[in-house]
């Protein structure tokens, strides 16, 4: 994977992927001369490189690590700053947090050189040149971590570099070794402060990430109480101010959690999930009191609580304005809270939506998912010609009169019901996804090994359509090889 | 066009229309008030369907005479619904009951390629009559293009609270009915039998009858039963070309009068 840019009318690559870096492609080549060190095999997908993303992103990230420590830092453009002062213990040691950072990143997709040191400058420069990708350097030991390093470690410009290039300063051992005046007189003022945060002998400050409050509202009563009224009476109260938080930061709620404490110590919780980010007050009380209503709560209620515990932007549709005969709410608001009501009170298993799957089978060329989660991207691929308007949930067994065991069907005994067969078309053979099952040899070991791939597979499926004297048209299926003969949908 | 229930243009001569109804509806286009719409389907049915109202359909019987299992009408469903959501712009669809849920493959089939008529349905499990009931009332009421519900073991209650929602939230209501609740009383604005025809062509066909249109005392020609059939082509259903005008033999019962709504 590439990522480029324009420059002066050439395509120039900015970033590229691991396999590219093996390759020989690097930042600031032309994207032609790129192509051509690539092998055959690896067409690179290139792709602009917009760097704003790469910032919102490595705010995200920010906010992500804030669980290792509360001071977290974004170093643009691909480095981060984590003041673990105090928190190491937490974990463990420092090395252990530093083996734990690395496999959260790796978790998240993304390979992460990390240093720890007393100062943001060391960590810095032994993290981008230091040997090894994880590595700490004791309080008290920058000097001896630096010393092999190159001079480009010590975050200076690329003219500062240049110059200290041209008189051999090829490393910070070299730098260290001259007398700081002369290095103040000779070269760029940044290079000592660079050279003395480095080394902790002056402070520097790291502007933290500070992600937004998360949106939770609580009334503590003065008291237990059993009184429902109150209970309902606040949490309304507090509905009613988390919808006014929402409104000032224009988001909208996807997951609500409504907790009452209990007296001792204990909590109930109930949580409300949306099929779309909403701050509608009427709606979420409608769906929320009855959330409420069912908790068993044993003893009294000291205090109730109301997080927002899944926000998202609200996207802005044009409606009908009330002066113009409608009533405020676009067709998209009112289908997602349908989906919510409806699932509400049936269950969320109970309210689905279909997407298609890319598969041959008939049973597998579609996938269920509860109205509530976010649609999947799935690619469908061609769609089969000639299939049932019903397709049974589980094949129903039959038994099947014919001449000849490939011949035409002539009667079909199904449901307790015998049924003469007029018309007969086929057979279509669907063969089973040889894909998903080990070879019956052994064979290479596929990635993922379950019990379900060491059975054999499935024998393949001769399908008819035919129909009975009434006019009904049935899907009819056998086995392969053994001979069981099946109803599996029908065109009605 | 009020509480009226015709089905019909004023002036399209496919059946007598009550004078009652065509008073409201001189009514209606005096006062200026709209007309509602209608799903475009007269190449189909002998009339186009009208939104805001319940609209009863009379499933396939199992092939024994005394079987106890029926087929909801569904390839007939599915045309409506998309069309009535291709009318509406990008409406939804909600299919309320297990029974009433297409093959997911067929759905997909149909409507535009970036809007077809499986992504914008919603499918709701529902077991019980009562719970059938609520979930297509709400349906409706929240202006879905169309919602087709079973409504197995509904009653005349039921239907009649189906039809105030629906002309509540302009939705068209679509009820799938076993065959052995003909005789069953309905606030339906339309009923309809569906059953199997046996073809020589090899193509999937029915034969669609009207039994009762509320409002509307339908003519010899209307009650005439319509031969439907399964295009292979275009995967659409159209009137079977080689019946005459598409029409089967007549109605060998008389529509029933409404007694109700």
């Amino acid at each position: 994977m590439l990522l480029t840019k324009a420059v002066s009318g050439r395509e120039v690559v900015v970033r590229r992927c691991a396999a590219a870096a093996k390759a020989g492609v690097e930042p600031g080549m032309d994207l032609a001369h790129a192509r051509s060190l690539l092998p055959a095999r690896l067409a690179p997908a290139v792709e602009p490189h917009r760097p704003e993303c790469d910032a919102a992103a490595l705010h995200r990230l920010a906010a992500n690590a804030l669980r290792y420590s509360p001071v977290v830092a974004a170093d643009p453009p691909d480095g981060l700053f984590i003041d673990v002062t105090g928190t190491e213990r937490l974990h463990g040691s420092e090395r252990r947090l530093v083996t734990l950072v690395a496999a959260r990143f790796e978790r998240l997709g993304f390979g992460a050189r990390i240093a720890a040191a007393s100062t943001c400058g060391c960590a810095w420069a032994v993290a981008h040149f230091g040997k090894h990708a994880l590595c700490g350097v004791p309080h008290g030991c920058e000097r001896d971590g630096l010393r092999d390093l190159p001079v480009a470690a010590l975050r200076i410009d690329g003219r500062t570099e240049e110059e200290l290039r041209e008189v051999g300063l090829e490393t910070v051992g070299h730098v260290l070794n001259l007398p700081r005046a002369s290095l103040a007189a000779r070269f760029d003022p940044s290079l000592l402060r660079r050279l003395s945060q480095a080394l902790g002998e002056i402070d520097e400050r790291q502007e933290p990430v500070r992600p937004a409050p998360p949106i939770r509202r609580a009334i503590v009563f003065n008291g237990a109480t059993d009184n429902w009224e109150s209970i309902h009476a606040a949490a309304e109260e507090l509905l009613a101010a988390v919808v006014k938080d929402l409104e000032a930061r224009d988001l909208g709620v996807r997951r609500l959690v409504l907790s009452l404490r209990e007296e001792g110590g204990g909590a109930v919780a109930a949580s409300l999930q949306l099929s779309r980010p909403t701050r509608s007050f009427k709606h979420v009380w409608t769906l929320l009191r009855t959330r409420l209503e069912r908790l068993c709560v044993r003893g009294g209620v000291e205090g109730v609580e109301i997080t927002a515990a899944r926000i998202a932007r609200i996207k802005h549709e044009q409606c009908a304005s009330s002066s113009l005969g409608g009533d405020g709410r676009s067709d998209e608001r009112m289908a997602g809270e349908l989906t919510d009501t409806l699932a509400s009170r049936l269950g969320p298993d109970s309210v689905v939506c279909i997407d298609p799957v890319a598969s041959h089978l008939p049973e597998r060329a579609f996938r269920t998912r509860s109205a509530l989660e976010a649609p999947l991207r799935v690619s469908a691929g061609s769609v089969p010609h000639g299939r049932p308007t019903v397709l049974y949930r589980r094949p129903e067994p039959a038994r099947v009169v014919s001449l000849t065991p490939d011949g035409p069907i002539l009667g079909l005994a199904w449901r307790g019901e015998r049924a003469e067969v007029v018309a007969c078309e086929g057979p279509e053979r669907i063969e089973q996804e040889w894909w998903r099952w080990d070879p019956p040899g052994g064979g290479r070991p596929r990635r993922t090994a379950s019990n379900d791939r060491r059975r054999p597979p499935p024998p393949a499926r001769d399908y008819y359509a035919v129909q009975t004297r009434s006019g009904r048209w049935l899907w009819v299926c056998r086995q392969v090889g053994g001979g069981r003969w099946f109803v599996h949908g029908e065109w009605c | 066009m009020g509480s009226s229930v015709c089905a019909e243009p004023l002036n399209s001569g496919q059946g007598r229309v009550c004078p009652r109804t065509l008073r409201r509806q001189l009514d209606d286009l005096q006062a200026g008030r709209a007309t509602p719409r209608r799903t475009a389907c007269s190449d189909l049915l002998p009339f186009d369907l009208t939104h805001g109202r319940l609209h009863e359909w009379l499933g396939v019987q199992g092939d024994a005479a005394s079987s106890r299992q029926w087929s909801p009408p569904l390839e007939l469903l599915i045309e409506l619904a998309r069309r009535s959501m291709m009318q509406q712009g990008v409406g939804r669809v909600v299919w309320v009951g297990r029974s009433v849920h297409p093959y997911a493959v067929v759905l997909g089939q149909r409507g535009l390629e970036a809007c077809t008529l499986l992504a914008r349905s919603l499918f709701v499990h529902a077991q019980h009559a009562s719970e059938r009931l609520w979930a297509a009332d709400l349906s409706l009421r929240s202006r879905v293009a169309a919602v087709i519900a079973d409504g197995r073991a509904f009653d005349l209650r039921a239907t009649r609270r189906l039809q105030l929602a629906a002309e509540a939230g302009g939705s068209m209501c679509l009820l799938a009915r076993p065959p052995w609740e003909a005789g069953v009383l309905s606030a339906a604005a339309t009923r309809w039998m569906v059953s199997f025809l046996r073809s020589p062509t090899m193509t999937r066909r029915w034969s669609v009858e009207l039994l009762r249109c509320k409002g509307m005392q339908p003519d010899d020609r209307a009650r005439r039963a319509r031969v439907l059939e399964l295009d292979r082509a275009t995967r659409a259903l159209r009137v079977a070309p080689d019946v005459l005008d598409g029409l089967g033999e007549t109605a060998t019962r008389p529509p029933r009068r409404a007694r109700t709504g």
